[in-house]
């Protein structure tokens, strides 16, 4: 599809800012190559053994047991029945599911579009900025911060007489939105998403870009770029990897959450959510875990096994459509 | 953002001319990203500061004015939040899991990764979209089968078995990102050990390993970002008060906090002893902290 | 919600020597009886702090003294239950676990995970038993046995309801409170016309906004009235005009501005604060209120409430939601803990939750507070009691549906009539979508 790799600047020759990296797909040079790969298989298992183990236990032989469990009709405790596939059929036409589905992506797509712009204008902007340094480190921040803290602040910045309409207030607005109203609680959790992570991922980012070495942009500057090109032929392409490497980590991240849409509904955490702000794994925890009513597990398991299933398309389809965009320098 | 790409058309390169940076212009798009982003930087900062000064007020105070100053500097509030909330214990643990967690991933998955990106066979294909595979599973699909096999064993409210739980379920991503990053380092330099007769073990560990000490790095700090706000696991397998991490303490502290006689001075003393050693060692390590999340980054 | 609370403040010496040796005398203390070890495990849903954990845990004191059982309490907080879910899966089960009726039936007993608790029901307090403590009036509405007949729950609480007012504001309330839908329509016109805000809500809370709904259909069709609609597969029970007629109330509430201001945009305790500052005369909600917002009331509120009013129909039930202990199945020292959870019906510690903690105590002879004497007097004079939601817990059927379809009321966005098609609709669905 795309193919930017041509565009290294044909003036200077490479400078080598990290030992090259080299992406050579294939068998090894044959002679020495074979020895090598050879007396390398045997570290199969001290080498892969430990990590084999550990991820096949801890979480490949739990999700077997979820799948198992998805399969019947369970209240976390007490006899089993079976159900078949009826947990799945189930969840397809529940409205809610649907809509919590569509949460997820929402979190996913939008707030992922939003943070990545955001990001990226900001490594620009940040890239010759006074303060920088300060800058990137006050943005990162809020990533640490546990989400359970926006919960509660979030209730004294926009209750109707919170900090946001008392400032609206001397501003003279005196009719400020309904913040709070359920309608408007999910676009709020974006925003509150997109505050937390970006910050994250400009500092990614950042170091994708500062490692293109400066001379490509003189380069740039001596064949006429202006900033959109450079932009386009330059930062963009040198720092797809970086780009792939994010976009996983934001896929995987945003398909689990859950903290900051259970504590901004529902007097932090203490009630359930309303519906509208339910993402997948709300809906999974809510299923199993309420408190309100018997659990299911069986709805709650197949729930979530369906959203593994969309992130592993996902990811899949992600990973193919960053491959080798990376560009080697 | 893939759709503005296009193979780049020779005929671009005519015009000249300069400019500093990568957007270097200095347009008024520019200027405006300048002030959002100080803005945003300032916003972050007032914020923090209103958390720590409302630390200092009770609670009748903070709901008549929210804007109101403290009157006085008495640390009352945060005598009652630190008694209160064991949250001196939870650091501790959180400090203990966190870091035990994250450097054995590391060291679990590093091999593995060195050793599927260096193999490339049907099963090492196979193994690495084993792991790969992995990487979407929303944690709540395993946490009661979790909970189940780690009681048979005993490592239910257990900082080892919320250990051993942190180790399996980073081991996507960490083998993921390490995998990546050891196919990107040059392979003469292993080729050239194997000539000189040193084993592929040693080769990694006095070889490889120092070389791929930036993606290593990046590695642990994003376990260690990850895992130190984990609240999902930590609140289903812990049960003993002194066995919570941090985020569980807060958890707890917060409704005791709002269900016992709202207490919002408490609560806000609480969140600030949360929140500022945080940004003290922040301060302190942060450079190495972002730093190290960017080293290995995609290289 | 699980808001029981409390604000005391103050921590009382307990006398521990005098009624200690009391206690002793009447709870058997002549060494372990059989099946009984030295030790049980307590997964308690107070916090540290708390005034009921602090109450409790000066009974545990006691208990340990007297009976040389160790107690292993996990002061866990109102999660406690959810943990207990998985738990039950093994064979380290706590023994004794506590919380509120609603939420004990879906996490034990729905799954017949719970033991019978005769042992402790017969335990001996104050020259009686403990089962005779809990009032038999209470018994009559609140369904406690399990499949065998046997109790699997042992209160040692109850909460309530009511409207809660500021009785130095309004003083003409206590002398006549409105009792009928119409004397409360009329206090809310009255209200409104002298400048007040009538009604204060969390919208936010879902399960607080569906109490209203709830109520006035117990209220129409008696206590397990809601509990019938629910379990009707084809839905249709919603159309019962006794049911429209209890969602039309809940119209008039909304439709009839008595509601404060930004109720549908605020996050708790937001609107609860505003209340107990004058803002708003009355709050619909549940008896912890006064001690959940003692911190934040402006000086000189006096806490009064009058009960839900009735509607015509002829049912004036009262809410009494058990809290209690109820031992897994499974626990290995169940002996013990029932003998603790028999121990907590003392009279001391029964008056020491109601005025300390400023909970109603399950015992009818103990102390309350002042707050609380309102609730008091009218479960007292009561003689039927329904359930928080109505005892309903059909697996989601509350947080997915019932509530979600009732915020959509409450905050006016579709009419009684449609609410009521629109719960048909839904819950058919709902039902032909569960297991047999």
């Amino acid at each position: 599809m795309i193919r930017p790799a041509e565009i290294r600047p044909a003036t200077a020759g490479p400078p080598d800012p990290a030992p090259a990296a080299e992406r050579r797909p294939g068998p090894e040079p044959a002679p020495r190559g074979g020895t090598l790969a050879r007396q390398r298989r045997r570290l199969f298992i001290p080498f892969v053994g430990p990590a084999l183990l550990l991820y096949s236990v801890l979480f490949i032989a739990p999700i077997g047991a979820a799948v198992w469990i998805s399969l019947h009709n369970w209240a976390g405790s007490g006899p089993m029945t079976w159900a078949g596939l009826r947990n799945y059929t189930r969840l397809f036409h529940d409205d809610l599911f649907t809509q919590s589905l569509r949460n997820t992506l929402e979190l996913l797509f939008v707030v992922g579009a939003a943070v990545f712009a955001i990001s990226f204008a900001l490594t620009l902007i940040l890239r010759d900025m006074a303060g920088r340094k300060a800058v990137r480190a006050v943005i990162f921040f809020p990533h640490l911060v546990n989400a359970l803290v926006y919960g509660v602040l979030v209730g004294f910045l926009f209750n109707p007489d919170g900090l946001a309409n008392s400032l609206l207030a001397h501003l003279g607005i005196h009719s400020p939105p309904q913040w709070l109203a359920q309608d408007n609680l999910f676009p709020l959790i974006m925003v509150t998403m997109t505050w937390m992570t970006t910050g994250y991922f400009t500092t990614i980012l950042m170091a994708g870009v500062d490692r293109i070495p400066v001379s490509y942009y003189e380069d740039c500057a001596l064949a006429g770029a202006g900033p959109l090109q450079r932009l386009r032929y330059v930062i963009l392409p040198l720092t797809w990897d970086v780009f792939g490497v994010c976009a996983v980590l934001w896929t995987i991240s945003s398909v689990k959450i859950f903290e900051i849409v259970w504590i901004f509904g529902g007097s932090s955490g203490n009630g359930i959510p309303p519906t509208k702000t339910w993402t997948s794994a709300v809906y999974t925890y809510a299923t199993a875990f309420s408190g309100d009513s018997v659990p299911s597990y069986g709805a709650a398991t197949a729930s979530a096994i369906l959203s593994l299933l969309l992130v592993t398309v996902l990811v899949v389809l992600l990973r193919r459509l960053m491959r080798r965009e990376a560009v080697e320098f | 953002m893939t759709s503005s790409l296009s193979a780049p058309r020779s005929g671009r390169r005519l015009r000249r001319r300069r400019g500093p940076g990568p957007l270097g212009g200095r347009g008024p798009l520019r200027t405006a990203g300048v002030a959002v982003t100080w803005l945003f930087v300032g916003a972050n900062i007032a914020g923090l500061i209103w958390l720590v000064l409302q630390a200092f007020r009770d609670t009748r105070s903070i709901l008549a004015s929210p804007w109101g100053l403290p009157r006085s500097l008495s640390p009352h509030n945060f005598v009652h939040a630190w008694t209160d909330s064991g949250f001196g214990r939870a650091a501790v643990n959180s400090v203990l899991v966190t870091g035990i967690s994250s450097v054995l991933t590391v060291a679990v998955a590093a091999p593995a990764a060195y050793w599927l990106a260096r193999q490339d066979t049907r099963l090492s294909r196979g193994l690495t979209l084993f792991f790969v595979l992995g990487l979407g599973v929303p944690v709540q699909v395993i946490l009661i089968p979790l909970f189940v096999m780690l009681n048979r064993v005993y490592l239910t409210d257990s900082l080892i078995g919320l250990n051993l739980v942190y180790i399996g379920v980073s081991l996507p991503f960490t083998v993921f990102l390490l995998t990546g990053f050891f196919r990107s380092l040059p392979k003469e330099l292993e080729e050239a050990a194997a000539l000189d007769g040193v084993s592929p073990a040693a080769t990694f560990w006095r070889i490889m390993l120092p070389i791929a000490r930036g993606g290593i790095v990046t590695a642990l700090v994003l376990q260690v970002i990850a895992h130190w706000n984990e609240t999902l696991l930590a609140l289903t397998l812990l049960q003993s008060t002194d066995k919570y991490t941090l985020p569980i303490a807060l958890i707890s502290f917060v409704q005791q906090q709002t269900y016992s006689g709202a207490d919002w001075g408490g609560l806000f003393a609480g969140l600030s002893i949360v929140v500022l050693p945080m940004l003290a060692v922040y301060i302190w390590l942060g450079r190495r902290l972002t730093e190290g999340l960017t080293l290995g980054m995609g290289k | 919600m699980g808001t029981q609370s409390a604000g005391r403040r103050r921590n009382v010496p307990i006398a521990l020597g005098a009624a200690g040796a009391l206690v002793c005398v009447v709870t058997a203390c002549s060494g372990t009886g059989p099946g009984s070890s030295k030790e049980f495990t307590y997964w308690s849903m107070w916090k540290q702090g708390e005034p009921q954990q602090k109450v409790i845990a000066a009974a545990v004191a006691d208990f340990q003294k007297q009976t040389g059982v160790k107690v292993k309490v996990q002061w866990q907080g109102r999660n406690n239950l959810q943990k207990l879910v998985p738990a039950l899966n093994t064979n380290s089960v706590p023994d004794l676990v506590d919380g509120p009726y609603v939420k004990l039936v879906p996490a034990l007993v729905a799954t017949r995970q719970s033991l019978g608790l005769t042992a402790a029901f017969d335990t001996a307090v104050d020259g009686t038993t403990a089962g005779k403590l809990v009032p038999a009036k209470y018994l009559k509405t609140i369904d406690i046995k399990d499949a065998a007949g046997k109790p699997w729950m042992l209160p040692y609480s109850l909460t309530s309801d009511a409207v809660w007012y500021d009785a130095a504001a309004h003083p003409e309330l206590r002398t006549d409170p409105p009792r009928t839908w119409d004397d409360f329509i009329a206090l809310l016109n009255r209200l409104k016309q002298a400048g007040q805000t009538p009604l204060a809500a969390d919208g936010d809370v879902t399960g607080y906004n569906a109490a209203y709904l709830s109520t006035l259909i117990v209220r129409n069709l008696g206590p397990g009235g809601l509990k019938k609609i629910a379990s009707d597969r084809t839905g249709n029970a919603w159309l019962d005009p006794a049911v429209l007629d209890a969602a039309k109330k809940v119209e008039q509430l909304v439709r009839g501005g008595y509601l404060i201001d930004g109720y549908k945009a605020s996050k708790w305790p937001a609107q609860q604060q505003k209340w107990a500052n004058g803002k708003a005369a009355l709050m619909f909600m549940g008896s912890w209120l006064p001690t959940e917002s003692a911190t934040y009331a402006e000086k000189g509120l006096t806490y009064a409430s009058f009960p839900f009013p009735t509607t015509g129909a002829g049912h004036d039930s009262m809410r009494a939601d058990f809290v209690g202990f109820a031992v897994p199945k499974k626990a290995h020292h169940a002996a013990d803990a029932q003998r603790f959870a028999a121990f907590l019906l003392n009279k001391k510690y029964q008056d020491e939750l109601g005025q300390e903690a400023k909970v109603i105590p399950v015992r009818a002879d103990a102390a309350t507070s002042p707050e609380m004497a309102g609730v008091k007097k009218s479960l007292d004079s009561a003689d039927s009691f329904h359930q928080q939601n109505d005892g309903v817990a059909f697996p989601g059927y509350n947080e997915k549906l019932f509530w979600a379809k009732d915020d959509e009321l409450f905050f006016g966005k579709i009419s009684a009539d449609t609410f009521v098609h629109d719960m048909q609709a839904a819950q058919a669905a709902y039902w032909k979508d569960q297991p047999q």
